[in-house]
C-alpha cells in the first residue's frame, strides 16, 4: 500500500517536472518571438508649414493644428487624447471635436468635455530663416 | 419557426437521456431526429449553417480575387479607390466580398443564437463549445479587420481605436496592441495578414470537427452567389470617407456600435475589453454549469438555477446590446 502511494507520488513528480520542463520550453522559444512580432522602430517625421500655410490663425496640415492666438504659437497634435482619432476644429465654437466618441477641446487644447481625461499633446516645433515651420510628428 | 422550436422541443430531457461516447455530428443528428419525430421542422436550423458556408466559400473565392490589386501599403484609400472604380469588375468583386462576409457572419450568428436558444449548448463539450464560440469571435474580428483594410477614414479611425484600447489593458495591452495594429507605413499590413491568413486559418480550425462537408450544396452555394450577385449588381458601393477629409460623425462596423456609444461614457477598458470579455466568458461557461447539474444530484437544483439566470442573463444582454446596437444606427453612437 505505502509502495503504491511512493510510485504514485513519483508518478505525479515526473509529470510535474515535464510539464514544467515543456512550459519553460515554450516560453524560451515564445518570448523571442513575441519581443520579435511586438518590436517598434521610434519613427518620426517632419510636418511642414510653408509660409501659405500660415495664413490663417488656426492651421491644419497632416494631423497637426498649428495656431497663432496673439504673438504666441503653438503646435497641437489633432490626436484626441482618449482613442486617437483625429479632432475637427469647429470654426463657429472654435473648438475641437472628436468626431468619434465626442470629446472636445478648446482652442489652446484643453479638454472641455466628453470620455477624455487629457489636454491634446503639444508638439515641439522649430522655425527656420525662411519663415516656414517645422513639427516633429511621433508615427 | 425557432421560437415554436424552443416552445416545443425541452432539449434537456431528451439531451440527458443520449447515449455516452457519441462525438458531436452523431448527437446532432439523435437531436434532430427527435425534433423530426416530434414533428418539428428543422430545415432552418439546418440551412443556416449551410447558407453560410455557401457564403464563405464565395466570400474566400471573392477574397483572392480581390488580393490580387490590393495592397496594404501606401495610400490604401487610393487602392481602395482604384479597384472600386477603376480595375474592370472590382466595384462588383468588393460588394460580392463584403456582402458574402456580413451573410456568413450573421448566419453564423443566428446559427449559434439558435442553438443557443434552444439549449443545444447540453449538447456539446465543453471544449467543442470553446472551439465555436472562439470560431465566432474570430469571425467577428475578422469583419471588423475588414472594415479597417477600407483604408478610408471609418477604417484608419477603427484601427486606431482598437489599438488605443488594446493600449488600455494593464501590463501586456502595449504588446498587444502591437500585434493587431502596425504603425505609419505599416498600419494596415498587421490587419491585413490576419484578416487574410491567421484568422481564417484560425476559425477553419476551430470548426473542423464541426464541419460535415467543406465544400457547401451546389443549391445552397446558388442561392448564396445569386443573393450577392443581385446585391453587388443593384447596390452601390458604401461611400468611402477619404482620409484627410472632416466627417463631424465616423462611425464603426455595425456590430461594434453599442460599444462606440458605451465609450462615449465609460472607460475604453471596460467598455471596449472587459464587457465583451465577461460576455464572451459567460457564454463559455454555460456548458460548465449544465454538466455539473448533470452528474451530481446534491448540485442539481442550485445550479438548475445556476444554468437559467446564466442563460436569461445572457439573453437580457444580448437584447440590452441590440437594442444599443439600433439606436446607435438610427440616432448615431
Amino acid at each position: 500500500m505505502r509502495e503504491i502511494g511512493i510510485m504514485e507520488r513519483r508518478k505525479f513528480f515526473k509529470r510535474a517536472l515535464i510539464g514544467t520542463l515543456n512550459c519553460l520550453a515554450a516560453a524560451a522559444l515564445a518570448y523571442p518571438a513575441f519581443l520579435f512580432m511586438t518590436f517598434r522602430k521610434v519613427k518620426t517625421r517632419d510636418v511642414v508649414f510653408g509660409q501659405n500655410d500660415q495664413g490663417a490663425d488656426i492651421n491644419h496640415k497632416e494631423g497637426v493644428y498649428l495656431i497663432g492666438v496673439g504673438d504666441s504659437l503653438k503646435a497641437l497634435s489633432a490626436k484626441c487624447t482618449h482613442l486617437g482619432c483625429l479632432v475637427n476644429y469647429n470654426p463657429l465654437t472654435r473648438r475641437f471635436e472628436c468626431p468619434c466618441h465626442g470629446s472636445v477641446y478648446d482652442i489652446t487644447g484643453k479638454k472641455l468635455k466628453g470620455p477624455t481625461t487629457r489636454d491634446l499633446e503639444e508638439l515641439p516645433f522649430t522655425r527656420s530663416s525662411d519663415g516656414s515651420i517645422s513639427v516633429k510628428v511621433e508615427i | 419557426m425557432v421560437g415554436k422550436m424552443s416552445a416545443g422541443l425541452k432539449p434537456s430531457r431528451g439531451m440527458s437521456s443520449l447515449p455516452r461516447g457519441l462525438n458531436m455530428n452523431e448527437r446532432s443528428s439523435v437531436v434532430n431526429r427527435i425534433a423530426k419525430g416530434a414533428g418539428m421542422a428543422v430545415s432552418f436550423s439546418t440551412a443556416l449553417p449551410k447558407l453560410g458556408l455557401a457564403s464563405l466559400f464565395i466570400c474566400l473565392l471573392s477574397g483572392i480575387i480581390l488580393s490580387f490589386y490590393y495592397r496594404p501599403f501606401g495610400n490604401v484609400f487610393q487602392n481602395v479607390e482604384e479597384i472600386t472604380s477603376l480595375v474592370p469588375y472590382g466595384w462588383f468583386f468588393r460588394q460580392i466580398h463584403y456582402i458574402t462576409g456580413q451573410a456568413f457572419v450573421f448566419l453564423m450568428l443566428f446559427h449559434t443564437a439558435d442553438h443557443f436558444l434552444r439549449r443545444r449548448y447540453r449538447v456539446y463539450s465543453a471544449v467543442e463549445w470553446t472551439s465555436l464560440v472562439a470560431a465566432l469571435v474570430a469571425c467577428f474580428f475578422t469583419l471588423f479587420t475588414g472594415f479597417i483594410l477600407k483604408g478610408d477614414k471609418e477604417g484608419l479611425f477603427a484601427g486606431t481605436i482598437l489599438l488605443n484600447m488594446l493600449d488600455t489593458i494593464p501590463l501586456a495591452g502595449k504588446w498587444l496592441s502591437r500585434v493587431f495594429v502596425g504603425s505609419g507605413d505599416e498600419f494596415f499590413f498587421l490587419p491585413y495578414l490576419h484578416h487574410c491568413l491567421f484568422l481564417p486559418a484560425l476559425t477553419a480550425y476551430l470548426i473542423r470537427g464541426h464541419i460535415r462537408a467543406w465544400l457547401p450544396g451546389k443549391g445552397f452555394a446558388a442561392a448564396a452567389f445569386g443573393f450577392a450577385g443581385a446585391y453587388a449588381l443593384l447596390v452601390d458601393p458604401f461611400m468611402d470617407i477619404p482620409p484627410e477629409a472632416q466627417a463631424p460623425l465616423v462611425r464603426g462596423p455595425w456590430f461594434f456600435l453599442g460599444i462606440q456609444t458605451l465609450l462615449k461614457t465609460w472607460h475604453p477598458l471596460y467598455a471596449g475589453i472587459l464587457l465583451p470579455c465577461v460576455f464572451v466568458a459567460l457564454v463559455l461557461i454555460i456548458p460548465a454549469v449544465t454538466t455539473i447539474s448533470g452528474r451530481e444530484s446534491r448540485f442539481k437544483t442550485t445550479s438548475g438555477i445556476a444554468e437559467k439566470s446564466l442563460y436569461w442573463t445572457i439573453v437580457a444582454a444580448s437584447g440590452a446590446y441590440l437594442l444599443l446596437i439600433i439606436n446607435a444606427a438610427i440616432n448615431g453612437p
